[in-house]
Formats: structure tokens, C-alpha cells, sequence
């Protein structure tokens, strides 16, 4: 018995390192680029194209940040990608789970027909498209605005399929029916129950729709006349001079870039690991 | 309501029917605004020489499609774009399945590993590819450099043509391995512990329970995973056209992706209406493949 | 009572009219060059000083993104006032009436003297003059690494004058490691990064070997140039260069980021290198040389120029705008802003004095020729197709000593240039 049972804990002990050290190397390869961002936003330029080249800088400088600021409206680019980012993931969160909903637990005339049109919208290519959509907004005198640049980030066809995915793999007819008879709406059904079930993948929804938003450079690009309504990316591009580029500056403003992100992505795991436990039903 | 044929349904279903409708409607009127609309004109451009700036519009019925049939460089970026989708989607699936089974558990630093293994999927594209490039290259690469290590010689990633859509594949895979884990986390999440309880009492564990348990479950996080990496190959564009920029740069020809074809058509050489059919015939394609793993995986359960 | 109200009324809106307060007239500007922000912005200021109702705000991207953004706005009507942009987008604006001809004031200030006719001619399309040309884009030299001459035996004063001098002193100027690999390049060459820069910079060895991509043919069309003794000659240069006598290797360090980093000790490029040696590598020791000959004796110098939309050629102000970008007054600023060089004659002395490198680029010697790019639709995309071709040649070692390989490869080349002609209708015989 001892023996057995002390096998047992060493093959444990081999599992637990293995799955660590493979952790570990694969996170390592995660992160050398991000490394490597990070240490040239803190040097100087005359250090940056040194080779064979250094991580640690030789003369660590935050000024790069402070340059960052001083040689284009960095902190309104910043508020910019935050607001579009925002209103975009409330709305595509709020239309994906309605959307989501119906299409996964409901049964009416065309709905196969619509959800595969939702679905082929999102396989054409954005960039075929953009010209026509731009004569729209031109048509409408929504170029240069706020609602222009977040016109088409207010939709995601791959927020609703996700939800209706794990709606319909999470919340059984059974369900359902036990709120109708309680006198529940059908409306109410939506908010009490289907809502508090989605957290994790509303989690993760929100995650991709933010970054969709945040990383977005062809749209608001065209749209934005002025400078004012610029986002973080576009900034970003104001350090790739026609031959050169500012290294230095560039990876500090990604490094901003990438910050409030991070954040999103840590506030917004825990709705993704926390398990909403259905057992209440299923048994 | 006879016309819709809802006669068969009783007047509980009708209400219910017309809750559906009501609720899709806002949803619908932004995906008719924003998207279809958008994309009929598209698709009604392809049928004519419509160029971006210019009036002179002939039509030319499928004039466009059939130039696309002997347009060596559309060929070309239809094989690059098929190889670099199949291997990202695959090897990063495959890679993605063990590391979110791992790290769904709540060990110690799985909070750590999470967040680490997304921040590929949120860096911004740009300063990555400075960075890859640094990576990549073949004197003073941190890549060479460890397989160096290994007895390995140097590899041109980014200068022989047959290696650097590879490259780029690396690329990809490193970016959207989190982008797959946290949504395989989402699926693993919410496989009730109820099942795993029934199966260890029947004694099964380890490989089976995965196998038997687990995969099924998750078929419909997997069939989401699988089509909307699937989608997002094919439609590469701004990854691939920011490694193939200034010096120490892909080269072109080799990393010729579809998306990357239709930009250059349609804004470089102003074809628009040959950009748009080429971008018809790059739907259909993906439709096509999207249908068949709707197909693949529904069909099993 | 209502009497009262009613003047009352009259007189508020009357009085809310008149003060409704005059605004600004916006002039904006856009260009695809962020160096030239601070140059722009530099200009509005000084501008706004003697107009003050006038304000100008400066939108700036990178370039490929500028170009795109431009040509979805200018159709539409939502464009800038002013812009700078490349011939192979003016023409194309031009071509479909986008882009309006010089009014008479801008047309005699061009033609007064400031410019060379060379500068003129390459904004004058079918007669008419579109444009005024800001900076010169393309002017290239030869850069060279003075202590890497002194160190390779070679006086630092002579720099090669010829390809064939070049290529000797590259020769002499590359280092190896034991394993006779290219540690050092003598000569950078450009053989990556696809894209029609890699023609151009091709075309500084075409050229002068005696070859052009395409050449006219008398009927305001045009034909493929290379196929010929000097096209192969500049196929053969590059592969010589790589494969043979191993002076440049597709594996080590390109272009301006080698120069700075002494990883190279020869290349060929224009003026903006200057500024980026002075913020990269203050300290280096380096030289400008005349572009080097060989049958022919060029440098490739290509203006940039700025332009007005429709809209913004109705306006006195704009067109004043324009006046004074390209002034003597702004001259010197747009050199000390951005690196760029006016393509306006000025007064340069006192930016030789301080950074002799220039000296090349703003009195450049009398006996050198220059070309430009042919201002046709068509040539954008041959530039960028060929760039392909010709990334996947440099590559090719089996092209070493292989004359029917070369002519092979250029007689490809060649057939691609003609059927892209015919497809855009110019090509002639």
C-alpha cells in the first residue's frame, strides 16, 4: 500500500513539473515580443538598433513617455479609443445576447435564412466593403463624427453566433418552461435568467468586441478628418516616417496601447472562470 | 399573418414568433445598414470595370471573374491563403486544447498564464511586427539563436520565399492561441462537474474522460472556435502586410495573401470592380468550407 | 403689445446676427509624410500671423493609409484643402478631373524662376500645370563609411565614380567571418521589401547601365526598355554583387538601419539619411558621392508636390497658402523640420556649412544628369508587379554566370511591363 500510494504522488509531483516547464516555455515565446516592446520604449534612440541587440537598455529613459505626449495629442487619442471602444462593446454585447437568444432558443419563419445571412456578413472582408459604406456615411454627413467612425462596430455577427452557441448548449427548453409557468414574459426570461447565465461568455464576448474596437485602424482612419478624432492606433502611425521609423516612440506608445487592455482582460476573467453552476436542473 | 404561413402555429407560438421579430428587428436594421447593403453594392460592382476614381464604368458582366481565372497573382494568393489558413487553424487548435484543459483548472498562476498567453491577441499589429522581424532575423534572432543552441543553423525566416509564409504562420498561431484558449475556457467552464463525478464512479479517467466527456461537450465551442479562426484566416490582411514592409521584409510574392490582392487592386491600382469580384469569389470560398464544418461537426452529435 | 413684442423679437435676431461671431476659415492640410507635421504646422502659424482669419490644422499618416484615405475623399468632396501626394496618385486625380489646373497666379509664380524647368515640366501634364512642387523625394547618392575607406586602403576623398569602381570597392570593403559569411556588406542593395521602392532603387543601376523600364514610342505610348544588353548588364550587377563576389548578403542588415549601425559601408539612397544619422549615430564619419556612372551618368530626382483640391482653388487664401509653402521663407524651415529638401531654388550655404553632407543634394554637380519617373497611370503598377520579379532573381544563385538564365529572366520582366501597358491602352509600338 505505501509503495503504491507514494508512486502515485511521484508520478503527480512529474505531471505537476512537466505541465509546468511546458507552461513555462510556451509563455516565454508569449512574451518575447512583448518584451522586447517593452525594453525599447525605454531607450534612447541611439540605443535601439544596436546589434547584436541588448534587453536591458544601457541608459533607461522614461522620457520617451513624456515625448509620447508632447509631440501629438496622445491623451486625446487615448479618450478617443476608450469611448468607441466602450459604446461599441455595450452594444455589441446587448445585440449579441438578444440575438443570440432568439436564435438559439426559438423557432420562427426564416430563421435559418437570417442567421446564415448574420453569418455571411462576417465572412465578406471588411476592406471590400468599405467604399460603399463610406459613400453612405458621406451621404448621411457622418463622416468626421463619432457615430461615423462607430458605425460598423456596433454589430458583431460572430458576438451573436458565439452567444447563441452557448445559450442554446447551456439553458434547456425545461428551463424555460418552469419561468413561463411561473408567469414569467418572455421579455423576462431574457433579463432574470438568460442574462446571469452569460457572464463567461459575455466575459469573453466583451473582451474580443473592446479589442475589435481598440485595435481598429482602416475605419476610423478614413472617417476622422481631424487629428481631434484620432484613436490610438492611427496614432501609433505617427512615428513611421516615409523610410524611417521612431522606434523608441513607437513602442512606448504600444506599450500604452496595450495597458488598458490588459486591464479589460483581467477584470474581465473572472466572469470568464467563474462557473455558473446549472446542477440545479440537470439532475 | 396567413401570409407567413403561421396559420399552423397556435396564437402562445404566434406571440412568441412576433417577440422574435421585435427583438431582431433593431439587430437587423443595424447588420441591413451597415453590412448587407454595403455588400450587394459590392457584389453589384464586381460586374463592372468600376474603377475607384474615374466615371467611365463599363459593364462588363463576368468579365471580372474570368480575368481572375488567368490573373497568375490572384492563383498565387489563393494557394498562399489556403496554406497559411489550414495550418494556423489547425496547429493552433491543436495546440490551444491541452493549454486550456490545463488552465481551467484554478491552480496556482493559472490566472498568471491566462493573461500571458492573451497578450499576443491584443497587441497592437504594428510594433509586433517590428518586433517579430527582430525576432526573425537570421544573424541576431532570438529564434536562430536558440536553435542554435539546439545544432540548428540559421534559418532566412523572412528572406526564402518557402520559408516565410511559415514565419508568418508562427506568427499567427502565437496571436490567436489565446484569442482559441479563453473561449475553449468559456466551453470547459460550463461542462456541469456533474458528468466527470458519473464518469469516475464508472472508473473512467484521464485520456477517456476527455475523449468521451469533455469533446462532445464542447462541440459547440469547438464548431465557434474552428469557423471563426477559419473566417479570420482567410480574411488576413494588416498582420501580413506589416511584415511585408520596409527592409528585412517578407518577401512578397511568397506571402501573397488574398485580402492583401484585393487591397492592392482596389486602392493601389484603383480596379475596384476587380477587387470586388475578387472579393466575391473569397466569400464564396469561406462560405463553402464554413458550411462543411457546420456539416462536419453538427452531423456527429 | 404685440407691436412691442414683435420689433422686440426683430430687434433680439438682429442684434444676435450681428454678433454671431466671424469664424475661422479652416484650411487643412494632409499628407502622408509625418516628418512634415511640425513643417506644416510651422507654416500655419507663420501664415495666421498675417491672416489671422484663417486657421490651419494638419492631419498626417503613413503613407500607403494617406493615400487611401485621400482618394476615398476626394471623389466624395470631404478632402482637405491642401495636400501633398505622389505622381502615380496626382495623375490619377488629374486623369479623372479631380484635380484642378493651376490658376494663373499659382501658374506664373511656377514659371517665375524659382523652379528649374525640369521641376516645371514635371508638373506640366498635357500643357497645363498642376500643382507647385514642395521637396525633392528622390534625389539619390552615394553614402559611404570614411572609416571604413581608411581602414580598407581606399582614400576617403575618392568615393567610386563608376559601377565598376563600386563594385571593386565593395569588394574590398566587405568582411567575413571564418566561415566566409558577409559580416560586414560593402554595398547595401535593396532586395526586400517588395514594393515599388525596390524598382526605383533598381533603376539607379538600370538607368545608368543605358536601360529604362519602359521608353516611349513616339505616339504618346510606351513599351518595355529592358529587354536589351544594358537590361541584363543590371540583372547581372545585382546577382554579382550577392552571389559572386558576395558584397551583400539577403542575410545581414539593409538600407539606412545598417548605415547607422556600421554594419554596411556603402548604399545608395536620398537625402532623409542625413537626419537619421544625426539622431541614430551623431558620431559617424561618413561621406555623399555623386550616384555612380556607367554609360550614362544620372541621379534619379523626382519633386513632390503639393496640391488643391477643387474646392479649395476657389479660395484667395489657399491659393496664398500655397504660395508661401514653397517660399524662400520656408525653405530653410522645411530642411531643419523634417530632413526633407525644398525642390525651389534657395539659399543653402548656410546648411552646407553646418552639415557638408548635403552639398550633393542642393548643389548637386552640373555634369550629372537627372530622370524621373514617367508620369502615366500605368506605372505605379509596373513598378510594384516587377518589384516581385525582381526579389525572386536577386535570390536565384543559379543566375551566376548564366547569360541565357538572365536574359531568360529579363525577357519575362520585359513581357510583364508590355501586357500591363496594353492593359491600361498605352502601349505602342
Amino acid at each position: 500500500m505505501k509503495s503504491k500510494i507514494g508512486k502515485n504522488k511521484k508520478r503527480e509531483l512529474l505531471h505537476a513539473v512537466l505541465k509546468h516547464l511546458g507552461l513555462l516555455i510556451g509563455a516565454f515565446f508569449m512574451v518575447i515580443p512583448f518584451l522586447w516592446m517593452l525594453s525599447t520604449s525605454f531607450k534612447p534612440e541611439v540605443e535601439v538598433l544596436i546589434w547584436p541587440p541588448k534587453l536591458l537598455p544601457n541608459a533607461p529613459t522614461y522620457l520617451n513617455f513624456v515625448e509620447l505626449f508632447r509631440q501629438a495629442p496622445f491623451f486625446r487619442f487615448f479618450v478617443n479609443s476608450m469611448f468607441i471602444s466602450i459604446v461599441s462593446t455595450i452594444v455589441i454585447l446587448l445585440t449579441s445576447l438578444v440575438g443570440g437568444f432568439i436564435f438559439g432558443k426559438y423557432r420562427f419563419p426564416g430563421q435559418r435564412f437570417l442567421f446564415l445571412l448574420i453569418i455571411v456578413t462576417a465572412i465578406v472582408p471588411f476592406e471590400s466593403y468599405v467604399i460603399p459604406l463610406y459613400t453612405t456615411m458621406v451621404k448621411w454627413k457622418w463622416i468626421n463624427t463619432y457615430q461615423g467612425m462607430i458605425a460598423p462596430y456596433l454589430v458583431m455577427s460572430f458576438g451573436i453566433f458565439l452567444m447563441r452557441q452557448h445559450i442554446s448548449s447551456t439553458i434547456s427548453d425545461e428551463l424555460m418552461d418552469a419561468a413561463r409557468i411561473d408567469g414569467c414574459s418572455e421579455f423576462g426570461i431574457l433579463t432574470r435568467i438568460v442574462t446571469p447565465l452569460c457572464k463567461s461568455s459575455g466575459g469573453a464576448l466583451g473582451i474580443f468586441a473592446f479589442t475589435q474596437a481598440w485595435i481598429a485602424f482602416m475605419w476610423p482612419l478614413l472617417i476622422a478628418n481631424e487629428k481631434e478624432l484620432f484613436n490610438m492606433e492611427i496614432g501609433l502611425t505617427m512615428f513611421q516616417f516615409k523610410f524611417s521609423t521612431n522606434y523608441s516612440l513607437l513602442m512606448a506608445g504600444s506599450i500604452i496601447s496595450v495597458f488598458p487592455m490588459i486591464v479589460i482582460f483581467i477584470l474581465l476573467r473572472r466572469q470568464i472562470i467563474e462557473s455558473i453552476s446549472l446542477t440545479g436542473l440537470k439532475g | 399573418m396567413q401570409y407567413l404561413g403561421l396559420q399552423k402555429y397556435s396564437s402562445g407560438e404566434r406571440s412568441r414568433i412576433l417577440f422574435c421579430y421585435l427583438m431582431l428587428l433593431p439587430i437587423l436594421a443595424l447588420f441591413f445598414l451597415f453590412r448587407v447593403f454595403p455588400i450587394i453594392k459590392t457584389f453589384w460592382m464586381s460586374f463592372f470595370d468600376w474603377k475607384l476614381v474615374g466615371n467611365e464604368r463599363p459593364f462588363l458582366g463576368l468579365g471580372n471573374y474570368l480575368m481572375l481565372l488567368v490573373d497568375d497573382q490572384f492563383l498565387l494568393s489563393m494557394k498562399n491563403t489556403f496554406l497559411y489558413a489550414g495550418a494556423s487553424v489547425v496547429i493552433c487548435l491543436l495546440l490551444s486544447l491541452p493549454i486550456a484543459v490545463v488552465l481551467a483548472k484554478k491552480t496556482k498562476f493559472s490566472g498568471f498564464y491566462q493573461a500571458i498567453y492573451f497578450l499576443p491577441y491584443i497587441t497592437p499589429l504594428v510594433p509586433m511586427a517590428v518586433a517579430w522581424k527582430w525576432i526573425y532575423d537570421p544573424r541576431y534572432g532570438i529564434l536562430n539563436y536558440i536553435l542554435s543552441i539546439f545544432g540548428i543553423k540559421p534559418v532566412g525566416w523572412l528572406i526564402y520565399p518557402s520559408i516565410a509564409l511559415w514565419a508568418l504562420i508562427i506568427m499567427n498561431i502565437w496571436k490567436n492561441l489565446g484569442y482559441n484558449i479563453v473561449l475553449l475556457m468559456v466551453g470547459l467552464k460550463n461542462i456541469s462537474p456533474v458528468y466527470y463525478e458519473a464518469a469516475s464512479i464508472d472508473g473512467a479517467y484521464g485520456w477517456s474522460c476527455f475523449r468521451y466527456i469533455t469533446l462532445p461537450l464542447l462541440k459547440p465551442i469547438l464548431l465557434y472556435v474552428l469557423v471563426t479562426s477559419t473566417i479570420n484566416a482567410f480574411n488576413v490582411f494588416t498582420q501580413v502586410y506589416v511584415m511585408t514592409l520596409g527592409s528585412q521584409a517578407a518577401p512578397g510574392r511568397a506571402v501573397r495573401v488574398l485580402l492583401y490582392d484585393i487591397y492592392e487592386n482596389g486602392f493601389r491600382y484603383f480596379r475596384l470592380g476587380y477587387a470586388s469580384a475578387e472579393a466575391v469569389v473569397l466569400t464564396i470560398i469561406v462560405i463553402a468550407l464554413t458550411l462543411i464544418q457546420f456539416r462536419f461537426i453538427k452531423s456527429e452529435e | 403689445m404685440k407691436k412691442t413684442v414683435s420689433i422686440f423679437t426683430l430687434a433680439l435676431c438682429l442684434l444676435v446676427l450681428m454678433s454671431y461671431p466671424v469664424l475661422a476659415k479652416t484650411i487643412n492640410v494632409w499628407t502622408g509624410f509625418p516628418e512634415l507635421e511640425p513643417f506644416y504646422k510651422w507654416a500655419g502659424a507663420e501664415f495666421s500671423k498675417t491672416h489671422p482669419d484663417i486657421e490651419v490644422k494638419v492631419l498626417s499618416t503613413s503613407l500607403r493609409e494617406f493615400e487611401q484615405k485621400l482618394v476615398t475623399s476626394i471623389p466624395t468632396g470631404t478632402g482637405p484643402e491642401v495636400f501633398d501626394v505622389g505622381p502615380y496618385i496626382a495623375i490619377k486625380l488629374i486623369d479623372a478631373g479631380l484635380l484642378p489646373v493651376n490658376p494663373p497666379e499659382l501658374d506664373s509664380y511656377l514659371k517665375s524662376g524659382a523652379w528649374s524647368q525640369f521641376a516645371v515640366d514635371y508638373v506640366t501634364i498635357k500643357g497645363k500645370t498642376y500643382g507647385l512642387p514642395l521637396m525633392n523625394g528622390s534625389r539619390a547618392a552615394l553614402f559611404y563609411n570614411k572609416d571604413m575607406f581608411k581602414e580598407a586602403g581606399l582614400d576617403p576623398n575618392k568615393p567610386p565614380t563608376t559601377y565598376k569602381e563600386l563594385m571593386e570597392a565593395a569588394q574590398k570593403l566587405t568582411t567575413y567571418d571564418k566561415s566566409g559569411n558577409v559580416i560586414r556588406s560593402g554595398l547595401s542593395l535593396r532586395i526586400s521589401g517588395g514594393g515599388s521602392g525596390l524598382t526605383e532603387k533598381f533603376r539607379f543601376v538600370l538607368h545608368n547601365a543605358g536601360a529604362d523600364l519602359i521608353v516611349p514610342t513616339g505616339d504618346g505610348k510606351w513599351k518595355n526598355g529592358i529587354d536589351n544588353e544594358a537590361g541584363r548588364d543590371a540583372l547581372r550587377y545585382y546577382i554579382d554583387a550577392l552571389h559572386k563576389y558576395k558584397v551583400d548578403d539577403p542575410q545581414v542588415k539593409h538600407d539606412s538601419d545598417a548605415f547607422v549601425t556600421d554594419t554596411t559601408a556603402m548604399f545608395l539612397r536620398e537625402s532623409w539619411v542625413i537626419g537619421e544619422v544625426k539622431s541614430k549615430n551623431p558620431n559617424l564619419n561618413y561621406g555623399v558621392a555623386p550616384m555612380p556612372g556607367w554609360r550614362r551618368h544620372d541621379t534619379l530626382s523626382q519633386p513632390w508636390a503639393i496640391y488643391m483640391s477643387s474646392e479649395g482653388a476657389k479660395s484667395k487664401e489657399v491659393v496664398e497658402f500655397m504660395k508661401f509653402l514653397t517660399s524662400t521663407q520656408a525653405a530653410p524651415q522645411l530642411i531643419e523640420l523634417s530632413g526633407w529638401i525644398p525642390e525651389r531654388n534657395f539659399d543653402s550655404a548656410s546648411l552646407v556649412k553646418e552639415t557638408p553632407q548635403y552639398e550633393f543634394f542642393v548643389n548637386p554637380p552640373k555634369e550629372i544628369g537627372f530622370y524621373a519617373d514617367p508620369v502615366i497611370p500605368a506605372f505605379d503598377e509596373i513598378q510594384t508587379k516587377i518589384a516581385d520579379e525582381l526579389m525572386e532573381a536577386f535570390l536565384n544563385k543559379k543566375l551566376v554566370d548564366n547569360p541565357k538564365g538572365i536574359e531568360k529572366t529579363v525577357r519575362k520582366m520585359a513581357n510583364m511591363i508590355d501586357s500591363i501597358l496594353k492593359r491600361y491602352k498605352a502601349y505602342g509600338k
